[in-house]
C-alpha cells in the first residue's frame, strides 16, 4: 500500500477520547530526544496516519477501525520500533514503544543504571542534556552544574557522571574529570564509555600502573578490545614487564583485528627495541607509519626513528 | 476478606528465548484486599495487560515496595515490554537485592533487548553464586555463542551438562559450538546425545534433530540427514526451518514431490520469510511448474526487497 502521510492533530492534554489510541514511546539510553519521535499507525488497506510524540514520548492516534494495525516509532539515531496496537499498554504512562540506540555494543555503550536512576536525578540529567544542546559556553557551564546535581541526587547514575566528566575535560580540569570518570565506572563497571577517555588521561600523565589496571578491567568487561590490549601492553612495557607486554602482543596478533591493526607494528617495535634489536624495531616503526598512522603513537614512532638515525 | 493466595506461573515465549517461568504471587504483595483480588482475577484469566496496569497503579501508590516493583517487572516481561521490565527490576534492586529468579528474568530481558553485555554480568554473577544451577552456564554459553566466543561457550555448555547430564538444550548448544569450530564428529555426537536425552525426557524440541540433519546434509550424508530431519518434523511439523532443510535434502536425493511438499509447508508456516519462497521457486522451475515458480519468485523478490537483486 502506498502511504500518504496524513498528519494527525494530537490531543494529548486532558482525558483521552474514546476515538483515540494513546501510548508512549521511550528511548533506551534515557537521553531526551533532540527532535520529536515520529509515530505512524499502519492498518491493512488503510492510509498510514502519522503523528509526533510530545517531549515525554506520549502520543495519540485515531482509534483504528480494523484489526492487525501496528504503530511504528522512528527517531534518527535509533532503531525504529513497531508494536501491534493490541499490545499497547492500557495505561499510556507505561511505555509502549521502545526505541533502541543504534550502534555496536563495543562502541558507545549505555549504562544499565540510567533508566533506573532516581527520578529527581533523571530530571536534572534531562535538563542538563537540553541545556547542552543550546550550545555556547554559558550553557556548558549550566549543564555541568545540572549533571553535578544529578550525581549528587543519585551517585549511582553512571551516565550523568560520564557527561559531567566530558564537560570537565572540555574545560581542561583533568583532576575533576578523572574523579567523574572513575565514579562512572564505580557505579557501573560494565559501562564501557568511560574507559577510553580515562585511559587517555592516565597514559597522558604516565600513570602506567593505573593505566594497566584500567585496561585489565576494560578487557574483563569487553574481551578483545584491541586498544585495551595495546595500551595494556605498552603500560606493561613502561613498567619493565616485558613478559606481560609480549603476552598482550600475542593476544592482539591472535585476535580478529590482528592482521589489520597497524599499531601492532608500533608495539612490536617497542618490544624489539627493548630486547636490543634496534634495526628490526626501526622496520616495524616504518611499517606502522607507512600505514598512515597519526597521533601520539605515530609521533613517538617518528621520534624513536629520528633518535636511532642520529646515533 | 481472606486474601486470595495465588501463585501464577507465566509461560513466556519471547522471541528467541527459551520458555521461561516468571512468578507473580499476589499473596506476597503489599496490596489491599480489593487490589489483591482484582490482580488475582487478572492473573487467573491471563489478562496480562490488565494485570500490568493494576500493578503499575499499585507501584505508584506504594513506590517504596521492592516486591511490587518486581511483580510489575514480571508483568512487563510477560507483555514483552523488556525495557520497562529491566528498568523496573533495576529500581527494585536499588531497594533490596534481587532474588535469583528475578535476576535471571532480568538477564532474559537484557537478552531480549540485545544487551547481552548486561545479561552477561548478571549470568556470570549468578553462575558464580549458584554453581549447581545448570541454567546459568547454559545461558552464558548462549551469550558467548552469539559473540562467537565458541571456546568459552563450549566450556560453559560442558559445565551445564556436568551439572545436569540430561540437559538436552545444553548438548544441542555444545554441538552448535563444536560445529562452528569445524569439529564435525564431536558436534554430531553432541546432537545425537541431545536427541537421546530429549527423547527420554519427552521433550518436543525439533532443534537437536534439525541441527544434526543440517550438519549431515552439509557432509553429503543425505539419507542420514533425511532421517534426522524427519524426526525433527515429527516433533514440530510446522517448524518452517525444519521443513525447508528437509525439502532441500530430499531434493538432493531426487525426491522432488516430497521436497516440494516440505517446502510448501515451510512457506505456509512462515509466509514472511523470503528464503523459503526462493527455494520453492527453484524447485518448481525444475519440476516444470513455471507459473508456480514465477509466483514464488515474485513473492521472494517482494519480501527480500533490495537484497534480491544483489
Amino acid at each position: 500500500m502506498r502511504s500518504r502521510a496524513a498528519f494527525y492533530s494530537l490531543a494529548l492534554a486532558g482525558s483521552a477520547l474514546a476515538s483515540e489510541v494513546r501510548g508512549r514511546a521511550i528511548v533506551d539510553d534515557g537521553i531526551p530526544p533532540a527532535e520529536p519521535i515520529r509515530v505512524e499507525l499502519h492498518c491493512p488497506g488503510a492510509e498510514t496516519v502519522t503523528g509526533a510524540a510530545d517531549p515525554d514520548g506520549r502520543f495519540a492516534l485515531p482509534m483504528p477501525a480494523t484489526d492487525g494495525c501496528r504503530i511504528t516509532a522512528t527517531l534518527s539515531g535509533y532503531t525504529s520500533a513497531t508494536v501491534p496496537v493490541d499490545r499497547l499498554p492500557l495505561d499510556p504512562e507505561i511505555a509502549g514503544v521502545e526505541l533502541r540506540r543504534e550502534g555496536k555494543w563495543q562502541g558507545y555503550t549505555l549504562s544499565r543504571t540510567t533508566l533506573a536512576a532516581l527520578p529527581a536525578a533523571q530530571v536534572s540529567f534531562s535538563e542538563g542534556v537540553r541545556t547542552l544542546r543550546g550550545g555556547g559556553q554559558a550553557n556548558m557551564s549550566k549543564a555541568e552544574l545540572l549533571f553535578a546535581r544529578a550525581v549528587e541526587q543519585d551517585p549511582q547514575f553512571a551516565e550523568a557522571w560520564f557527561q559531567l566528566a566530558r564537560l570537565r575535560l572540555a574545560r581542561a580540569d583533568v583532576a575533576a574529570a578523572r574523579v567523574a570518570l572513575r565514579s562512572a565506572l564505580a557505579a557501573d563497571s560494565w559501562f564501557l564509555s568511560p574507559y577510553r577517555p580515562l585511559l587517555m588521561l592516565e597514559l597522558g600523565e604516565e600513570r602506567w600502573s593505573e593505566a594497566r589496571e584500567l585496561c585489565r578491567q576494560w578487557l574483563d568487561s569487553s574481551p578483545g578490545v584491541t586498544d585495551a590490549l595495546l595500551y595494556g601492553a605498552l603500560s606493561s612495557l613502561e613498567m619493565n614487564d616485558l613478559a606481560a607486554a609480549k603476552e598482550g602482543l600475542g593476544a592482539i596478533e591472535a585476535g580478529p583485528d590482528g592482521a589489520s591493526f597497524a599499531a601492532v607494528h608500533y608495539l612490536r617495535g617497542r618490544i624489539l627495541e627493548r630486547e636490543g634489536h634496534p634495526a628490526e624495531a626501526g622496520a616495524e616503526y616504518r611499517e606502522y607509519l607507512s600505514a598512515g598512522a597519526e597521533g601520539p603513537l605515530a609521533e613517538e614512532a617518528r621520534a624513536r626513528l629520528a633518535k636511532a638515525g642520529s646515533r | 476478606m481472606k486474601p486470595t493466595i495465588l501463585a501464577v506461573l507465566i509461560p513466556v515465549f519471547a522471541a528467541r528465548l527459551p520458555a521461561q517461568l516468571v512468578a507473580i504471587d499476589p499473596g506476597a504483595l503489599p496490596l489491599s484486599d480489593t487490589s489483591r483480588m482484582e490482580l488475582s482475577g487478572f492473573l487467573r484469566g491471563q489478562q496480562w495487560l490488565e494485570a500490568e496496569t493494576a500493578l503499575y497503579r499499585s507501584v505508584r501508590e506504594n513506590p517504596a515496595s521492592a516486591e511490587l516493583r518486581k511483580a510489575l517487572a514480571a508483568a512487563h516481561f510477560r507483555n514483552e515490554r523488556y525495557l520497562a521490565a529491566a528498568t523496573e527490576y533495576g529500581r527494585a534492586a536499588r531497594m533490596a537485592p534481587l532474588d535469583p529468579g528475578s535476576r535471571f528474568t532480568l538477564a532474559a530481558a537484557y537478552i531480549a533487548l540485545e544487551r547481552r553485555h548486561w545479561a552477561r554480568r548478571e549470568l556470570e554473577s549468578l553462575a558464580a553464586e549458584y554453581p549447581r544451577n545448570p541454567l546459568y552456564p547454559h545461558w552464558l554459553a548462549g551469550i558467548y555463542q552469539h559473540y562467537q566466543w565458541f571456546d568459552r561457550a563450549i566450556v560453559e555448555s560442558r559445565k551445564a551438562i556436568e551439572i545436569n547430564p540430561d540437559f538436552s538444550s545444553a548438548h544441542d548448544r555444545l554441538g552448535q559450538c563444536l560445529e562452528a569450530l569445524g569439529r564435525t564428529a564431536e558436534a554430531l555426537a553432541a546432537y545425537a546425545k541431545a536427541e537421546q536425552v530429549g527423547r527420554a525426557a519427552g521433550e518436543r524440541s525439533a532443534w537437536p534433530s534439525y541441527h544434526r540433519g543440517s550438519l549431515l546434509r552439509q557432509g553429503g550424508k543425505f539419507e542420514e540427514a533425511v532421517a534426522a530431519l524427519e524426526r525433527a518434523a515429527a516433533l514440530e511439523p510446522r517448524n518452517a526451518e525444519v521443513q525447508h532443510e528437509l525439502g532441500l535434502t530430499l531434493d538432493r536425493l531426487n525426491r522432488p514431490d516430497e521436497a516440494l511438499a516440505a517446502l510448501r509447508v515451510a512457506v505456509e508456516a512462515e509466509p514472511g520469510e523470503a528464503k523459503f519462497h526462493y527455494a520453492l521457486s527453484r524447485l518448481q522451475r525444475r519440476t516444470g511448474d513455471i507459473d508456480g515458480a514465477r509466483a514464488s519468485l515474485a513473492r521472494f523478490q517482494r519480501l527480500a526487497g533490495g537484497e534480491a537483486g544483489r
